[in-house]
């Protein structure tokens, strides 16, 4: 068989002009279709009607932002569907006109939880248990049972009706009281309580009202509501903030495309509100992902037909390997794969190889595995390609080659491959005959751009942020060595503005940020060394010494045990790190501490992650951090978690103790096209000193999950990409 | 490496949005995203800057490759595409892989759609192996026909589709001024997603399916293709 790459090649200067020509253009696409299967959200950012809650859940993973306001009072809500059933909110409200307890705007946050009991059935009605603000000061403390049934062309009039009713306490059961169940005894809303404890002592205690909503989707894209509250509203109405004349609600919404609806509304017969909700699913690509496509395999000549190709006399030349590198690490470069070694022999081959481009190492399998079929005598049957990151051999993937060459065009090829490939661990580093990429190492890169170092919840302001240049820079000199350091400068902000000194009883570990925000514009944000190998089978290790965060300084050293082919991996960390001077420079302060952590981290099928972290903290507090994080296979992941330490409530002051959620959302997602970055956050009602953990750039889990089986067999519909 | 610092110092000094990056080694600051950002957005203007060129018979007739037009209808998007590679396997029929400059392929076999790559909502890999015996034959087989096409979360998700085969009769199609006597041959199928209709014009000598409408699953839709040049 000819090469068809060369004759391709010829043939594309032959047709030049026509084949420079050949990227799709665009026309004028069909207007897209509205889908509005989502359940509408409510103010407080959940499914429901209009300020009332109905049982509908989510698609599972939908993330659901909404921002309500009505009487002076704004609520932006975050929902996450955790799971088909079981969702979270987080929400950050502002009453205007408070004037009282000390603020004139009031501005709190607060959690719930749903759990939908029963799906909705052609006869039975889905039903929902709710807790809302479960654990804050209160102030929209809930909770409700509640029923929603689905009627399509509800008496022959178009489209769809639902009809809510639920019984609701607290908040939700503050006027229609038809008595109490489980005790009435609740105690009330206090405005200045640290909060953030689960109130445990007042769940469905107290009166219990009724409330009913209808929905009714009139068309594709409008719909209608009304509601019949149970809401009296008794602290914001007491303190002015609007006056509640009705309790009845009505509101029209419009679905303006798949992602985005907005609604107007009369409420509580004395105000008017609006609502914008959004929603997309971390399911559903911003853009569909979409790498050019690969190089042929090569199918080589049958042993019959041409034994001679099958001779194994070349593995007996000692420059083979090298030769056989030359060929191909080129030809991978070109599609986003490092090589970084490869050994030779007769009949079996190990590609030692890393990923430029690509979070989905299925990728870098695929066209690892192309380029050496393409390339390597067709005596070498088969192929063992060991994923590295950074100096760790994550695993080692073997593929057969006639499989490669059989299933290229064949139904279901990507799930037939993987039941043909073995997934294993791989030794830490290559085999001694083997030849070694020497392009590969120094690597360095570097970067310059604008920084946003954004400050949440400052009750003067809640949105604070600091703005400037960054520029940024990585050395790796050597396997698994690495030298990189940020410099910040700060061109405008605003967060050294904020008059809100720590008032902490704890080591100051996080609570200073104004303070490292005030003393200078010019700032190491980090410099450091780090190195970081594999020290034997399934185990990794990684230390680190420098400037390594933002407010601390010192040396971390980490070990993890993670098998391939494991759930469960185990770590631990010790760091010695000193307190960093506020102006950022290469100075300290005089706290120092011993803080490590052994954590258990636990993958439970399905995309759903549970970690424990047991250990002490930068106050020198002791104690645990439990994680759990939703994990899709394109790289989203969401996640909550919360510190318990030997910390006191009342001594870590606000919110009681350390809790928050963790955002992260890769790149490829938004563009469409392979990149290994990714946009992450975490976001805290309150930071405290209290639990606060070492913020050490690379941690091991992080780094070598994506060569595990998990996350490969989760990527593995792209390997023939 | 230099030049690219000074001209981003230079951009960067008018205009605060500007980021750039340089090495063999990324990193993941913001400034290192918005260079990403910045590098696509340029490189997606360069790739959508040349138009198509308006067919006629004699840029056709000196054409020196096979060609193939490609449409995707929902996107309205169309590409001329030259072979890449020949190949068989164990299913009927000959596979060829056909692609664009930028390497965006699109693999047939027997002119039967069996894999796309590099489109987005790609059309991992099909079963049409009856489709491709029907095609040879230029007389219908009815059997199934089924879609593993790439979805959100790199799987890869499955339309089986039951699909009946008719002839709908001999025409002539004119394809750029050149006609050609072709058997249309339609498949009619039914799945969970409604009523998909795959059409073939087939050759009646040698079996060349010169124009074709064929379903590459629910995100990617219909995918029209035109022999240009055999």
């Amino acid at each position: 068989m000819a090469n068809p790459f060369r004759v391709t090649t010829l043939a594309c200067i032959a047709c030049a002009a026509f084949a420079s020509a050949a990227t799709a253009q665009q026309a004028e696409p069909p207007r897209p279709v509205v889908v509005t299967s989502a359940p509408t959200l409510n103010f407080y950012g959940l499914p429901g009607i209009v300020d009332l809650p109905s049982a509908e859940a989510l698609p599972s993973g939908q993330l659901a932002v909404g921002v309500s306001h009505f009487g002076g009072q704004t609520r932006t809500n975050l929902t996450f569907q955790f799971s088909p059933r079981i969702s979270a909110t987080f929400r950050y409200i502002g009453i205007r006109n408070w004037d009282s307890d000390g603020f004139d705007t009031y501005r709190d946050r607060s959690f719930d939880v749903r759990y939908q009991l029963f799906r909705e059935g052609r006869y039975r009605p889905a039903v929902t248990v709710g807790l809302q603000d479960f654990a804050g000061t209160g102030i929209y403390a809930a909770e409700y049972l509640v029923a929603t049934k689905t009627f399509k062309r509800p008496f022959r009039l178009p489209g769809t009706l639902k009809a809510t009713g639920g019984l609701g306490w607290g908040r939700l059961g503050s006027i229609g009281s038809i008595g109490s169940i489980f005790g009435d005894e609740r105690p009330t809303f206090t405005p200045n309580d640290t909060g953030g404890e689960p109130a445990f002592d007042q769940w469905f205690r107290g009166p219990v009202s009724p409330f009913v909503g209808l929905e009714w989707q009139v068309t594709d894209r409008w719909g209608v509501k009304a509601e019949y509250s149970s809401d009296a509203y008794e602290p914001e109405t007491s303190r002015g903030v609007f006056e509640r004349k009705s309790r009845l609600n009505f509101g029209a919404e419009y679905q303006v495309n798949k992602n985005l609806r907005v609604g107007g509304y009369w409420l509580y017969g004395s105000e008017i509100g609006v609502n914008f909700q959004l929603q997309f699913n971390p399911k559903t690509p911003a853009a569909p992902f979409a790498v050019s496509g690969p190089r042929p395999v090569i199918v080589r000549p049958s042993r019959t037909s041409n034994p001679a190709a099958y001779d194994t006399a070349w593995s007996a030349s000692s420059s083979a390997p090298i030769v056989i590198r030359d060929a191909i690490a080129p030809e991978l470069a070109e599609g986003g794969v490092r090589l970084e070694s490869i050994s030779v022999s007769a009949t079996r081959a190990e590609a030692r190889v890393s990923s430029i481009d690509y979070s989905n190492l299925a990728i870098v399998v695929g066209r690892t595995a192309r380029s050496m079929a393409r390339i390597l005598p067709p005596s070498v049957e088969t192929f063992d390609i060991v994923l590295v990151k950074d100096n760790l051999a994550l695993s080692k993937v073997t593929v057969r080659r006639s499989d490669l060459e059989t299933l290229e065009f064949r139904p279901d090829a990507s799930n037939q491959l993987l039941s043909r490939v073995v997934l294993d661990d791989a030794a830490p580093s290559a085999a001694a005959d083997a030849a070694v990429n020497p392009e590969i190492y120094p690597r360095f890169g570097w970067s310059i751009g604008p920084y946003v170092r954004p400050s949440f919840f400052d009750p003067d302001k809640p949105v604070r942020a600091d703005a400037g240049v960054s520029l940024e820079a990585r050395y790796r000199f050597a396997p698994g060595w690495l030298l990189a350091g940020e410099v910040r400068h700060r061109v405008a902000g605003n967060i050294a503005d904020s008059d809100r000194l720590s008032n902490s009883v704890l080591p100051r570990v996080r609570t200073d940020a104004v303070l490292y925000a005030q003393a200078a514009d010019t700032t190491i944000e980090n410099l450091f060394i780090s190195k970081q190998w594999k020290p034997g089978r399934n185990t990794y290790a990684r230390v680190s010494a420098g400037y390594l965060e933002q407010m601390f300084g010192g040396v971390s050293a980490e070990l993890l045990w993670k098998p391939v082919n494991n759930r469960l991996a185990l770590g631990v960390e010790a760091n010695y790190v000193q307190q960093r001077d506020f102006d950022q420079a290469f100075g300290f302060q005089d706290y120092d501490v011993v803080t490590g952590h052994v954590s258990a981290y636990y993958d439970f099928g399905q995309g759903y992650y549970g970690q424990v972290d047991v250990g002490r903290y930068l106050a020198g507090d002791i104690g645990a951090t439990f994680t759990v994080e939703r994990q899709f296979e394109n790289g989203w992941r969401v996640g909550g978690f919360f510190t318990l330490t030997d910390v006191s409530a009342e001594d870590f002051g606000e919110g009681s103790f350390d809790k928050g959620i963790n955002i992260t959302v890769p790149f490829s997602w938004f563009t469409g096209r392979p990149s290994q970055q990714t946009l992450s956050t975490t976001i805290r009602p309150i930071q405290r000193d209290g639990g606060a953990r070492l913020a050490v750039s690379d941690r091991l889990y992080e780094q070598i999950r994506s060569g595990h089986i998990t996350d490969l067999t989760g990527d593995w519909g792209r390997v023939w990409e | 490496m230099m030049r690219a610092l000074t001209t981003c110092l230079a951009l960067g000094a008018t205009a605060f949005l500007v980021a750039c990056s340089g090495g063999t080694d990324q990193g993941n600051t913001q400034a290192a995203q918005l260079a990403t950002i910045y590098q696509q957005v340029r490189s997606n203007r360069q790739a959508s800057a040349a138009p198509l060129p308006t067919l006629t018979p004699q840029l056709i007739a000196g054409l020196t490759v096979p060609s193939l037009e490609v449409t995707i209808e929902e996107r309205g998007a169309t590409a001329f595409l030259i072979p890449f590679s020949d190949r068989r396997d164990s299913g009927p029929g000959d596979l060829r892989t056909w692609r664009t400059a930028n390497n965006v392929m699109v693999v047939l076999r027997n002119g039967v759609l069996v894999a796309t790559r590099g489109v987005g909502n790609d059309l991992g890999s099909a079963d049409a192996d009856a489709a491709a015996a029907a095609v040879a034959r230029r007389s219908p087989i009815s059997g199934l026909h089924t879609l593993f096409y790439k979805n959100g979360t790199n799987g890869i998700s499955t339309v089986d589709l039951l699909c009946e085969m008719r002839t709908v009769g001999s025409e002539t199609i004119q394809i750029v001024g050149s006609s050609h006597n072709v058997v249309h041959l339609q498949e009619n199928c039914t799945g969970t997603r409604g009523i998909i209709t795959y059409d073939y014009w087939v050759d009646r000598r040698d079996s060349t399916v010169w124009q074709s409408r064929q379903w590459g699953g629910p995100d990617l839709g219909y995918i029209r293709t035109r022999l240009l040049k055999k």
